[in-house]
């Protein structure tokens, strides 16, 4: 993306945003089985490529959790 | 969304797994795709160390998580959990339908469960006390006091 091109820019940062409002909320709720709900009921909303992004930032959260799960089960 | 101080590492181990099956159901993605999501998301370090930075530091753990951090490996044991006994079946929706039938989750129970979660809500009574004054006051309906 060029940095010159507001259009491109401006829509970049508005699939960025919503995807991380849907995460903030997510990753904010303490009962693991409402989470995954709001989150199923977001996702839908979501386009395409909204999708995309968001299931490819919980992705890397989730081996990210992993990652710590195995560190603090190492030390 | 992150375990448990007191569990066991086993039990967390377990409980990430479960969570990521149920992750992938709630986002209409089989457990195929979810596993390949996985495994596309081990080529991107960057975004991995910062969420495993942000999970290390909610646990309480230091910035060593960081440390040897190989993602691929990290993938692969995430296929292990996720999946430990993959279907032999070609077909993909017999190889989803044989990993999701070890879930049991049986129709309608995600509805009990957030119903479970709800406040009990009391059915509101009348008083015995009369309201006013004019609750004695006759009606055609019901004989009372004139008014």
């Amino acid at each position: 993306m060029s940095l010159r091109d507001r259009l491109r820019a401006k829509e970049t940062f508005e699939v960025d945003d919503a995807v991380r409002r849907i995460l903030k909320t997510w990753g904010q709720e303490k009962d693991a089985d409402v989470a995954r709900l709001e989150l199923a009921r977001a996702a839908r909303r979501l386009n395409a490529e909204q999708r995309n992004v968001l299931i490819a930032r919980l992705a890397e959260i989730s081996l990210g959790v992993l990652a710590a799960i195995e560190y603090g089960d190492s030390k | 969304m992150l375990r448990d101080v007191s569990e066991e590492p086993s039990e967390a181990f377990a409980r990430w797994a479960e969570r990521q099956r149920a992750l992938a159901r709630a986002l209409d993605l089989t457990i195929e795709e979810w596993l390949e999501i996985l495994d596309a998301a081990s080529h991107r370090t960057t975004g991995i160390t910062a969420a495993a930075i942000g999970a290390a530091m909610a646990r309480g753990l230091g910035m060593g998580v960081v440390r040897g951090l190989d993602t691929r490996a990290l993938a692969r044991r995430a296929r292990k959990l996720i999946d430990p006994l993959p279907p032999r079946v070609a077909n993909p929706v017999l190889k989803e339908a044989v990993r999701r039938a070890k879930e049991n989750f049986g129709e309608g129970q995600g509805a009990a469960r957030l119903r479970a979660k709800r406040e009990a809500i009391t059915t509101p009574r009348r008083g015995e006390e009369p309201i006013g004054d004019s609750a004695r006051t006759g009606t055609p309906d019901a004989p009372g006091d004139e008014p």
